[in-house]
C-alpha cells in the first residue's frame, strides 16, 4: 500500500498532513499500509484508488464510482473528503449510481440512459423535483435509499 | 517517509510484503545434497563454484529478458542476438587491445577489460533500442508476431555478424590475470570463475537496489505488476519500456562479453544456442521477477555441473526436467510476480 502511494505522489514524498487527512477518511488504511496490496479486499483496493487520486493536489479528478463496494460509514467520509477537495481548485467529474452520494457532491448534473444524456441541469433543482427523478431515475429520491 | 512510519501500527491483518526465503533454501540444499555424491570435498568446491559461474552469466544474460516479458509482455526471441552483438562488441575492443592484455598486470588488463565489457553494454543496448523501435514497437500485444518477427531479426542480424566481422569462429584468449587457477585446501579454483561470481553479484546488487530503492525501480515494479495503472497516474509508460528494453539489452550484452571469455571464443550462434537455457531460467524464477530469474540462474547453473560430472547422460536434460519440477512445485514460477 505504501509503495503505491509513493508511486501516485508525482512530487516527491507524500505531504505528511495530507497523508494523515487520508487515514482519517480511510482508517483501514493504517492496518493495512504494509500489507500487499494484490491481497486486498475489493473495498480495500477501491480506498487505495481514491487514495491515490487525492495523495496529492490534483486540477481534474475523474471518479467512476467511487462509492462501489464501500461500507456506508466510509462513503460519508468521502463525501466529506470530496467536499474538501472542491473548495479547493480541484475539479470533479464522477460517475456514480448512487444518487445520494451525487446529490451531496454535484453542482452540474447529467444523467445517461443507454449511453446517451438524457437530462443535464442543476443538481439543486433535480434533488428538489420529485417528478423529474422518478422520470430520469425511476425512482423519486426520497424513496432511493 | 514521515508519513508511512506515523502510519506503521502494530497487529498488520493481511500479510505484509516479506522476503520468501524457500527457493533460496532450495539452492543451498540442493548444494549439499549434491556432496555425498560427488564425494570428495575439492571436487564438490569446484563443481560448485563452476556451477554459480555459470549461473551468474547466465543470470546477466537472461534478467533483461525476464523485464521485457515482465513490464512489456513480449516475447523476445530476438534476446540471443545482444548476447552475440555484446560477445563481438567485447572481442573487437580486446583484440585491438591485446598488448595490453599481454603485460601480466591486473591494471593493465582492466584497462583492456573494462572498455571491451562497456562497448559489449553500449552496442547491445544500441541494437536494442533499434530492434524496440523498428521491429517490436508495431507487435505489440500480439505474441504470434512477436515470436515470428523476433525470430526472423534474430536470423538476420546473425547473418549481418558474419558479414560485419567475418564467418569464422574468433579466438579470445583471456588476460593473463584472469587466466589460470588458485588452490584453496585441495580444491581448484578457476579465476576467471570467480571473477564472474563477483561480476554477477555486483549486477545482482545494483539490479536490487535500482529496483528496490529508487523512485524508477518502483515504477519499472509497478509497470510489471499493472500497466495500466502506471499510466493511469500520468506516468509515461512507453518510456519506460524503451528504457527497460534498452538496459535489457546491454545486460544481455555484458553477459555475452563475460561469456565469451569464459568459452574463449565468439560465433555469431552463441546466444542462440544460449536462448533456450535463458528462458527456461526466466520461467523458472517467474515472468518480470528478477530475484526468481537470479535464484533459477543459480540453479540451473548449479544442476548443470553437478549432473555433467556425475551422469554426464543425464546433463543435456537436466534443465528440462528442473524446470518441470519447479513448475509442478510452482507453477507460476518460484517468485511469481502479482500481474492485475
Amino acid at each position: 500500500m505504501r509503495e503505491n502511494l509513493l508511486l501516485a505522489a508525482r512530487a516527491g514524498e507524500p505531504d505528511p498532513r495530507r497523508m494523515e487527512w487520508i487515514f482519517r477518511l480511510f482508517p483501514a488504511m493504517q492496518t493495512f499500509w504494509n500489507a500487499l496490496a494484490g491481497n486486498l479486499s475489493g473495498g480495500q483496493k477501491q480506498m487505495l484508488a481514491i487514495a491515490r487520486a487525492i495523495v496529492e493536489p490534483r486540477k481534474l479528478l475523474l471518479v467512476d464510482e467511487p462509492t462501489k463496494g464501500l461500507a456506508p460509514a466510509i462513503i460519508a467520509n468521502m463525501v466529506e473528503a470530496f467536499r474538501e477537495l472542491k473548495r479547493t481548485d480541484t475539479t470533479m467529474l464522477v460517475v456514480e449510481q448512487n444518487f445520494h452520494f451525487a446529490r451531496a457532491l454535484g453542482d452540474t448534473v447529467a444523467v445517461m440512459d443507454s449511453g446517451r444524456i438524457v437530462h443535464t441541469g442543476r443538481m439543486d433543482a433535480l434533488a428538489a423535483d420529485a417528478a423529474l427523478q422518478t422520470k430520469l431515475l425511476g425512482l423519486a429520491l426520497d424513496a432511493h435509499q | 517517509m514521515s508519513a508511512a512510519a506515523s502510519a506503521d501500527t502494530p497487529g498488520t491483518a493481511l500479510p505484509a510484503a516479506r522476503l520468501d526465503w524457500t527457493p533460496v533454501a532450495l539452492v543451498l540444499a540442493i548444494a549439499l545434497a549434491a556432496l555425498p555424491f560427488v564425494g570428495s570435498l575439492p571436487t564438490w568446491v569446484t563443481l560448485t563454484v563452476a556451477g554459480l559461474a555459470m549461473g551468474m552469466m547466465i543470470f546477466m544474460m537472461a534478467s533483461g529478458l525476464t523485464l521485457v516479458f515482465g513490464l512489456m509482455d513480449v516475447m523476445n526471441f530476438a534476446h540471443g542476438i545482444f548476447i552475440s552483438v555484446g560477445a563481438y562488441g567485447a572481442a573487437t575492443v580486446l583484440t585491438r587491445m591485446s598488448a595490453q592484455m599481454q603485460a601480466n598486470s591486473l591494471a593493465s588488463d582492466l584497462s583492456a577489460m573494462v572498455p571491451a565489457v562497456l562497448a559489449a553494454i553500449a552496442l547491445a543496448g544500441l541494437l536494442g533500442w533499434f530492434f524496440e523501435r523498428v521491429l517490436i514497437r508495431p507487435v505489440y500485444g500480439d505474441h504470434l508476431k512477436q515470436i515470428l518477427v523476433t525470430m526472423g531479426g534474430l536470423i538476420v542480424f546473425e547473418q549481418l555478424i558474419h558479414v560485419v566481422w567475418g564467418p569464422d569462429i574468433i579466438p579470445l584468449p583471456r588476460p593473463g590475470t584472469i587466466t589460470g587457477a588458485f588452490i584453496i585446501g585441495e580444491a581448484a579454483i578457476e579465476r576467471y570463475r570467480m571473477l564472474a561470481v563477483i561480476v554477477g553479484l555486483i549486477v545482482f546488487a545494483a539490479m536490487w537496489l535500482l529496483l528496490n530503492r529508487t523512485r524508477i525501480g518502483l515504477l519499472v515494479r509497478a509497470g510489471v505488476e499493472n500497466p495500466e495503472m502506471v499510466e493511469s497516474l500520468g506516468y509515461r509508460i512507453r518510456r519506460l519500456f524503451i528504457g527497460v528494453f534498452v538496459a535489457g539489452s546491454g545486460l544481455a550484452g555484458l553477459g555475452g562479453a563475460m561469456w565469451a571469455m569464459y568459452q574463449e571464443q565468439v560465433n555469431a550462434q552463441m546466444g542462440m544456442q544460449v536462448l533456450v537455457v535463458i528462458f527456461i531460467v526466466v520461467i523458472i524464477g517467474g515472468l518480470g521477477s528478477v530475484g526468481g530469474c537470479f535464484i533459477g540462474a543459480l540453479l540451473v547453473g548449479l544442476i548443470a555441473n553437478y549432473t555433467g560430472y556425475l551422469a554426464p547422460k543425464l546433463a543435456l536434460g537436466s534443465n528440462i526436467l528442473l524446470m518441470v519440477a519447479v513448475l509442478l512445485w510452482r507453477p507460476r514460477g518460484l517468485y511469481p510476480i502479482g500481474k492485475a
